[in-house]
């Protein structure tokens, strides 16, 4: 027996492993980009635009570059014309001839400290050219309308965009004949929504560094949720060859979207190019409220029809999106959410069809449920208003229209493990939905319900996985762990396809020179592709490990067995390897080091084209699907009309949990930000100025604000997941405010068409049902 | 910029006397530092009252409480003298900001903070607070409503600074309350605060009350007229409408982020309602 490692561990996979890197962060030794220092190193400070459209006429930096401690400015002179952007590329590295939001930066300075950063940067002078400015997509679509983007049209797309004027981009999915299905409806609902710009909030702010090499290689730590986005958005935008830039990511704390595509890398690059020196560049709370992306604010129009009994028949779903000055990550949440606006139900008849409008904002971009929490609460609320029509209990409502085990999704992707039912069975035991809450004197109180489901998956993805000369395992995945503990899932998943246990393997930071590309820890995906990746790469270690074996036991490969602690033996008999003694031989004596990899792309279609038509589908690949349900317990007072979620319970199909803990928090953390969302967050402009950029006058929950909420893992293996798994990182949110707005129609009466449901919109609906009353 | 530390109440204010700058007088710091640390403040000097040993002590004169000015928020719930007394008080500026920041915010620095919303000051207000202001000139006592000028100005004279907040002495009955509307539950700024003091007879009837407003106008107001409504009831449920009513037509307030008018002035009807009925019981229970 190897007496290092003790086999009594067991398998990894199933077990809440505390996070690899815990110990680190309790001790605060984590290192975040702020902590980082390289010698020599300048600091960055940002000018922002104070106007929210405006041409840029020209610069005088000179007063600026005289200031004490000053060593380089950049402004849209000094970085080339290239573009950047997930789907459609109209983003420079800083504003060039135009600027397009408020805030948005046209020029910075790198200077010996911070201090003398930020007082250099206010000696810039800058002379605009103001033009009229479009604050919403209503504006944006107006035909005499000022155009944000002029050479829209020159612009890369990667998909059929339909981008003209201010129209960013446009999606049409259809199945069935909507059109036609209205008439045999017995009910019909119809409704108009709104939702706000809601801001991610991470703890740790966007930073970066970078420093150019003697040989003009660029190495960039940042922030970041993909150092290969990182990457390709940098090179995309200064022009440079990929080869030219390495990316790394030292510990995030937390990224919800904001850190997926660029924000401050490409200008801290060009300073750092500039000036030849390191340049740190961190946001403040203010800017990165201010500069970096938010969340869409959606108008909703839908309309929903059922039959006598309930079952759902025909669903029609309009959205107009804010893009805000750059498409980012839009066109995809537009897509997506539209691809999401029937919800996991069957209804033959669907029409879901969106604009997405370049407006003078903030770019909205990828947040937590991409656009999935904005239709769920338009959606879900029509379930219950027709369930309140037939005299039907939501759940009972719901039941009747459940995507059953073999239905596929709206415009034709395959759904392959499907455990709603069972979530739904478990909210409604857990809570004791049956059972009416009892309202303290001048409260009012209802519980309310909302399903969920989410894919994850999409896009490119790696594993690299080494056996060391001791035995030991070194996994590298390029994925970035941003907080919710993919290292240790992953770890998990390489332990239990070699059977040894989680400390021996070893996780490398990403490193775009030495890890296998991974497009980013987004879409709920890392322990789902990433997870295919590394058990792909595992088995690939243990199938050469097992050929080594066979050579040294002198037996064929089929008499032998992995066994628990990294042993190979031969079946039946005591005779067994260590990892140790194959590894030894495969470094020094015969066939060369262990290594083995694996890399995948997510390649099943979104679009059947027998089933649905397509217009601008922004992801003709797109993944596997998780479910959910939520119950929550709220509160209303009845004479301020606050609103308080007093429990809740969350559901959630996540095919196999990896590590329980780990989905527990997920679902946890993802209903206090959908409660935050339902409740009182929200970003507010005055005209082109945000007015609340921060953490004083933008609220986000405190853990005092933070009900009980009640985490139930349910597990429908996924087949194509490692050991049956799915994602689990972005369903939590999901359905939280329409549960949420389920409730307080429930206490109230009537649909809540506007989010959030602050004091102030809800108390007017509890004055007026007292006058009716 | 200096940093001076006086460690007596005689060099505080010579110190102070010989500042020709702009020299801020730095408590907890909750208020002052963030607004250094953000470049809204640039004083040339700051002047650290903590170390001065009396300016840290809660003691008792003539029945009632004086509270050094650097007595933090944590250090009053801590005394327990002082909540049974001022229970209203004491839960007022023990709802400023979060368990750490209780640690260090004091009531004068919330006072002389001068903002419309701050929390202890409606209560103090309600209360009858009185402040104790010196200065090279000696000590003067000036009521806490007299304190705020507007947002963010006191009227304070240059070189003259808070010692120390009197809470005088109870009658039998009486009780105090102060509530405030967060959209949150913690670490928020009042879009409405109410503080009520309040005496009763041994029948039940109200013999005195000081209401007070916050957030709904540019200081923290007084409210005679809502006063009025309760005193010489029992508090019923017209009195308690009567008493909305005033708070309602005395508030004042601006439309903002955190909320708008009609909003602001119906809460301010709501919580002096609820304000003026938990300080009736607990006036009741000290019988
Ligand atoms: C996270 C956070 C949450 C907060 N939450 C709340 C809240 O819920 N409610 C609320 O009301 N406030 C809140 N505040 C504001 C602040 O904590 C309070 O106003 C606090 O009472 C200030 O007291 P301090 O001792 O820290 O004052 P300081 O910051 O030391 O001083 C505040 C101001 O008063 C002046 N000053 C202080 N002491 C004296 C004196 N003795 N004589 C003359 N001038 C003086 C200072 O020069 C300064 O201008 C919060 C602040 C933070 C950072």
């Amino acid at each position: 027996m190897n007496a290092e490692f003790d086999p009594s561990v067991g398998t990894a996979v199933g077990r809440s492993t505390p996070k690899l890197e815990n110990r680190e962060k309790v001790t605060g030794r984590a290192e975040y980009i702020d902590d980082l220092y390289r010698p020599n190193m300048l600091h960055a400070a940002i000018l922002g635009s104070p106007f929210a459209h405006a041409r840029i006429l020209s610069y005088d930096v000179s007063e600026a570059l005289a200031a004490p401690g000053v060593v380089g400015v950049i402004t849209g002179d000094d970085v080339p014309a290239g573009r950047m952007g997930a789907f459609i590329k109209d983003e420079h590295a800083l504003a060039k001839g135009k600027v397009l939001y408020l805030g948005e930066p046209v020029a910075a300075v790198a200077a010996e400290t911070l201090e003398q950063a930020r007082a250099a940067v206010n000696l810039i002078r800058v002379e605009y050219l103001e033009l009229p400015a479009v604050l919403s997509p209503e504006a944006g679509l107006a035909p005499d309308a000022p155009i944000l983007h002029e050479a829209l049209a020159d612009y890369i797309k990667v998909f059929d965009a339909g981008s003209t004027g201010n129209l960013c981009s446009r999606t049409e999915l259809t199945e069935g004949d909507v059109d036609a299905a209205w008439a045999g409806c017995a009910v019909i609902v119809e409704g108009e929504f709104t939702t706000q710009a809601q801001a991610h909030v991470a703890m740790e702010p966007c930073g970066a560094l970078a420093e150019m090499d003697a040989q003009g290689r660029v190495t960039l730590w940042s922030a970041n949720q993909s150092v290969f986005r990182v990457q390709a958005n940098v090179c995309e935008s200064l022009q440079l060859p990929m080869s030219r830039l390495r990316s790394l990511t030292p510990r995030v704390g937390g990224g919800f979207g904001n850190k997926m595509e660029a924000h401050i890398q490409p200008l801290t690059v060009a300073l750092a190019m500039k000036t030849g020196r390191p340049v740190k560049c961190v946001l403040t709370r203010e800017e990165d409220f201010e500069i970096v992306r938010a969340r869409h604010p959606f108008r909703i129009r839908m309309k929903t029809g059922a039959d006598a009994e309930g079952r759902l028949i025909a669903r029609e779903c309009e959205v107009l999106l804010d893009c805000g000055a750059f498409a980012d990550d839009s066109p995809g949440v537009m897509g997506y959410a539209l691809l999401m606006s029937g919800g996991p139900y069957r209804i033959p008849n669907q029409r879901a069809t969106g604009k997405l409008v370049y407006t003078n904002k903030l770019r909205f971009g990828a947040y937590r449920g991409f656009g999935n929490p904005q239709v769920s609460f338009a959606s879900e609320q029509q379930i219950d208003e027709i369930a309140r029509k037939l005299s039907l209990d939501p759940i009972e409502m719901r039941r009747r229209n459940l995507l059953q085990p073999g239905d596929g999704w709206f415009v034709g992707p395959k759904v392959a493990s499907n455990g709603l039912s069972a979530c739904l069975d478990a909210v409604e035991k857990a809570s004791a939905w049956g059972r009416k809450p009892d309202a303290k004197p001048g409260t009012r109180r209802a519980k309310g319900i909302a399903l969920s489901a989410h894919i994850s998956g999409l896009l490119g993805t790696g594993a690299i996985v080494r056996m060391l000369e001791d035995g030991t395992i070194s996994l590298n995945t390029g994925a970035t762990d941003i907080g919710q503990g993919s290292d240790t899932a992953l770890a998990q998943i390489c332990a239990e396809t070699l059977k040894v246990p989680v400390e021996m393997v070893s996780v490398a930071s990403p490193d775009t020179d030495g890890s296998p590309y991974n497009w980013g820890t987004t879409a709920s995906r890392v322990t789902y592709t990433t997870g295919r990746a590394v058990a792909g790469a595992a088995g690939e270690v243990l199938r050469q490990a097992m050929g080594h074996a066979a050579e040294m036991l002198d037996v064929p490969v089929e008499d032998l067995e992995l066994r628990e602690g990294g042993r190979i033996a031969i079946r039946g008999s005591n005779t067994d390897l260590p990892f140790a003694a194959i590894s030894g031989r495969a470094h020094w004596a015969k066939g060369g080091p262990i290594v083995g990899s694996h890399t995948l792309v997510f390649d099943e279609p979104t679009h059947d084209p027998k089933r649905a038509i397509a217009l601008g589908l922004p992801f003709p690949r797109i993944g596997v699907f998780s479910f959910a349900a939520t119950v929550v317990d709220v509160e209303i007072d009845e004479v301020t009309g606050q609103a308080r979620v007093t429990e809740a319970w969350s559901a959630v199909d996540v095919g196999r949990a990896i590590n329980p803990r780990l989905v527990d928090v997920q679902i946890e953390g993802g209903f206090i930000q959908g409660m935050g969302f339902a409740l009182y967050e929200e970003m507010v402009w005055d005209g082109p100025k945000l007015a609340n950029p921060s953490l004083l006058d933008y609220k986000v929950p405190t853990s005092a604000d933070s009900p009980h909420v009640h985490s139930i893992i349910v597990e429908d293996p996924e087949p194509s997941g490692p050991f049956g798994a799915k994602g689990a990182g972005e369903i939590g949110l999901n359905p939280v405010p329409a549960a949420i707005a389920n409730a307080v129609g429930a206490a109230l009466g009537g649909v809540s068409h506007d989010l959030p449901l602050t004091a102030e919109r809800l108390l007017p609906r509890i004055i007026e049902a007292e006058h009716a009353a | 910029m200096q940093y001076l530390a006086p460690t007596t109440l005689d060099d505080a204010v010579s110190m102070l006397a010989a500042q020709a700058g702009d020299c801020r007088v730095l408590a907890g710091g909750t208020d002052l530092l963030v607004r250094m640390r953000s470049g809204f403040a640039e004083p040339d000097a700051v002047m650290d009252i903590k170390r001065i040993g009396a300016l840290r002590e809660i003691t008792t004169e003539d029945g009632g409480f004086r509270i050094g000015a650097a007595v933090s928020g944590a250090e009053m719930a801590e005394n327990a003298a002082l909540v049974a007394a001022w229970p209203g008080v004491v839960e007022a500026a023990g709802l400023i900001g979060s368990t750490q920041i209780q640690g260090r915010a004091t009531m004068a620095g919330n006072l002389c903070n001068a903002s419309p919303a701050a929390d202890s000051v409606p209560a103090m207000v309600a209360a009858g607070a009185v402040a104790r202001l010196a200065s090279a000139a000696g000590t003067r006592d000036v009521a806490v409503e007299d304190i705020p000028a507007g947002p963010g100005k006191t009227n304070l004279k240059p070189g003259e600074f808070v010692a120390s907040i009197f809470l005088p002495a109870r009658p039998a009955r009486s009780g105090d309350a102060y509530l405030r509307f967060i959209p949150r539950t913690e670490m928020d700024i009042a879009v409405v605060g109410c503080g009520v003091s309040l005496t009763l007879d041994a029948g039940g009837t109200c013999t005195a009350a000081r209401v007070a407003l916050g957030a709904v106008a540019p200081t923290v107001i007084l409210v005679p007229e809502a006063a009025q409504a309760i005193i010489g009831t029992k508090l019923d449920d017209a009195a308690l409408d009567a008493l909305a009513a005033a708070c309602s037509a005395a508030a004042k307030p601006i439309a903002d982020k955190r909320g708008t008018v009609e909003f602001r002035t119906h809460v301010a009807g709501v919580l002096a309602r609820r304000a003026a009925t938990i300080a009736k019981t607990r006036a009741g229970e000290q019988a």
